[in-house]
């Protein structure tokens, strides 16, 4: 990694309430950042924990936008870091009981590839090594 | 110098009131000598119009449009997401007229390239 490259952490809060807006832009706004160079990290909080699950940014699209799911898929390839708060899915309950349940108690066969369940002190960890943006 | 990026997301949903913040801030930090810009986008683009803020008054702030015109006047730079006016300002709720008095002066259209260039130069906030 280039000492000289520089870290980023956007915050996403906002989930389906706003029909997916505030997620395609932070999702916009983090391929951008990589696109020039950065490393960025993106940390689903709240609502936004929803994103972090398989399936959830289907029709998803914004006009004037791509989809939802065409940005996070691009950051996942670029080598991005997606984390979710995993005490947060408890409040989404969108997934079947009886589901595979990892020790922090969020439904790992849910997640989407690489999404890594995280709490305030890995929050806390990014916030302290990046520049910080929330949406 | 330090430069800030004033990001502003919210239209008339919450009454102009996070739009009305945003804007004051960034007036309040041309005042202790920062430099300020303000990227307006989804629902928080149609600020981008002149006049739009002229019916926003939250108690205890001044109208919006005049942190505006305030903050214009002291040659701060406002940013307009380009994607977004399509989206969010052809909407009933901004009239023709609206429209017509077109974009605030030295308003200028850009993606989000340009936004992503103001975070690897300084602070962001986000209203």
């Amino acid at each position: 990694m280039n000492d000289g490259q520089q870290k980023h952490v956007i915050v996403l809060t906002c989930g389906t309430e706003d029909g997916g807006a505030r997620a395609t832009l932070a999702m916009a706004l983090a391929v951008s950042l990589q696109a020039m160079g950065c490393d960025v990290a993106v940390y689903m909080n709240f609502q936004a924990a929803i994103w972090a699950l398989k399936g959830a940014t289907r029709s998803i699209q914004i006009p004037g936008f791509d989809s939802l799911e065409t940005y996070l898929k691009l950051f996942e390839d670029g080598g991005g870091k997606v984390y979710a708060c995993a005490s947060c899915f408890e409040h989404l309950a969108v997934w079947n009981q009886g589901e595979d349940i990892s020790e922090g108690g969020v439904p790992t066969s849910a997640l989407r590839d690489g999404v890594i369940p995280a709490g305030v002190t890995t929050l806390a960890s990014l916030l302290a090594e990046r520049r910080a943006v929330s949406l | 110098m330090t430069d800030y990026l004033i990001i502003i997301t919210r239209g008339r949903e919450d009454g102009g009131h996070a739009a009305t913040l945003g804007a004051e801030l960034a007036v309040t930090l041309q005042a202790m000598n920062s430099k300020a810009a303000i990227f307006l986008t989804l629902s928080g683009t149609r600020w981008a119009y002149e006049g739009t803020g002229s019916d926003v008054q939250v108690p205890g702030h001044l109208c919006l449009e005049e942190y505006f015109q305030a903050f214009l006047k002291e040659g701060g730079e406002l940013l307009v997401c380009s994607p977004c006016v399509a989206a969010y300002c052809h909407l009933p709720a901004l009239g023709d007229e609206e429209l017509k008095r077109g974009l605030r002066p030295t308003a200028r259209y850009v993606g989000l390239a340009t936004v992503a260039e103001r975070l690897m130069q300084g602070r962001a906030t986000v209203f």
